[in-house]
């Protein structure tokens, strides 16, 4: 785009020359000398670089070809004087200014038609019906308006669940309590079980009580759990062969997944990441949901 | 469900964990001590094989391991036990390798 620009330019210099040399031409073979030589003096009495001594006297001796040598003379000055020199700075800071604006224009526009378009974001997630630690059938209608930060885990966990659930609480607390969040809630810690076959309603209840008062647990049938883990992609697998029983540990994956007020999938964590990376993250999601026309409400119900 | 398999299927509270997990690492750098004082002998004791080698607990023994060994058992659930001495084990065996 530029360089054709710059092409157009330089053509129109080009012919501006031209014709200023055509024109000289002319009034040369019109034998209009005096008016030419005129024009050259004065030039010279407004100091103009160029520099002729022709005095009117000699002006009468002069051949055509001494002529044709000042005029030469001339050119190798180029047509160069202030005015077409401020001419050129303020064009061409002008079409510069110009066709940066455009090109960002451009950029903009294209960058928010990646951004709208839904390709590449992975499918990780989707609907559910499961079981709060309240008793309570809940579904993933029931959790849109704020974002979600979903963990599948098990409470006969030895150390790694409690401790990514530990860090969960910590980022909800920096987020909830973070300037960005107006010191609303905008954020749900959830636990999701993939052991229900020990994870009871009232097992899930009693253990989230040593974590964060706002983390929901959810469990439900084997069918169920298996279909919600399955949307995450999360993987879990129970010892193949057990007694009746016997104690056991759930091998599963380690992810926390941010989920948007819309219920779709934003980011996902790992184990390597701590609170402040996580939160810092999520409150840019979070900004720039909004910033796209989004809607989070701070009270549970959408409004 | 029978109400044994109920009580059973309770996971540790926080408190119960806290103390399981304080346990087991006393435990564990009692052994991390044994194999850092005989660095010429060739036994490296590590919590799964001491289970059924009689000459590791002998040395367990010696070096007053035994006694938080069995607290350490006693007061984490037998999931857990196997859990952490399994990835002793493997992080023991990996440091004897790297060494070599």
């Amino acid at each position: 785009m530029l360089n054709s620009v710059v092409k157009r330019v330089g053509n129109s210099y080009l012919l501006y020359r031209n014709q200023y040399y055509l024109r000289n031409i002319n009034t040369l073979s019109n034998k209009s000398q005096n008016f030419f030589n005129s024009r050259i003096l004065n030039k010279n009495v407004t100091g103009s670089k160029v520099r002729y001594n022709n005095t009117s006297s000699q002006r009468q001796q002069q051949t055509k070809n001494g002529i044709e040598e000042t005029i030469r003379d001339r050119y190798t000055v180029g047509p160069f004087n202030w005015k077409s020199f401020v001419l050129f700075i303020v064009t061409g800071a002008g079409l510069y200014f110009y066709f940066e604006n455009e090109k960002k224009k451009v950029l903009e526009k294209r960058k928010e038609e990646l951004a709208n378009k839904s390709m590449g974001r992975p499918k990780v997630g989707g609907s559910f019906e499961l079981i709060n630690q309240d008793g309570k059938l809940v579904t993933d209608k029931d959790f849109l308006g704020k974002f979600l930060l979903v963990y599948f885990g098990f409470t006969h966990c030895p150390d790694i669940c409690p401790e990514e659930l530990d860090k969960m609480s910590k980022v909800i607390d920096i987020i909830n309590n973070s300037e960005e969040s107006g010191g609303g809630k905008v954020i749900t810690p959830i636990f999701i079980t993939c052991d229900p076959e020990r994870d009871s309603v009232e097992v899930v209840r009693k253990y989230l009580k040593d974590f964060h008062k706002d983390m929901v647990g959810l469990t439900g049938s084997h069918e169920q759990v298996s279909k919600v883990a399955k949307s995450y992609r999360v993987y879990y697998s129970k010892p193949p062969k057990l007694q009746p029983g016997e104690e056991y540990l759930v091998d599963h994956s380690i992810f926390f997944y941010l989920m948007n007020p819309d219920g779709e999938f934003v980011d996902v964590y790992g184990k390597n990441l701590d609170a402040e990376q996580i939160s810092t993250s999520i409150i840019r999601h979070a900004k720039d949901f909004i910033k796209k026309g989004g809607v989070m409400t701070t009270d549970g119900k959408k409004s | 469900m029978t109400s044994s398999t109920n009580t059973q299927s309770i996971p540790p509270s926080r408190s119960q964990r806290n103390i399981c997990w304080k346990l087991r690492d006393e435990y564990f750098e009692c052994l991390d001590n044994i194999n850092n004082s005989n660095s010429g002998d060739k036994l490296i004791v590590d919590p799964v094989s001491v289970q059924d080698d009689e000459k590791m607990q002998k040395l367990v023994k010696k070096f007053n391991c035994w006694k938080k060994k069995e607290e350490y058992e006693k007061s984490c659930i037998t999931s857990w036990v196997e859990y952490f001495n399994k990835r002793k084990q493997l992080e023991i065996k990996q440091r004897e390798l790297l060494n070599k």
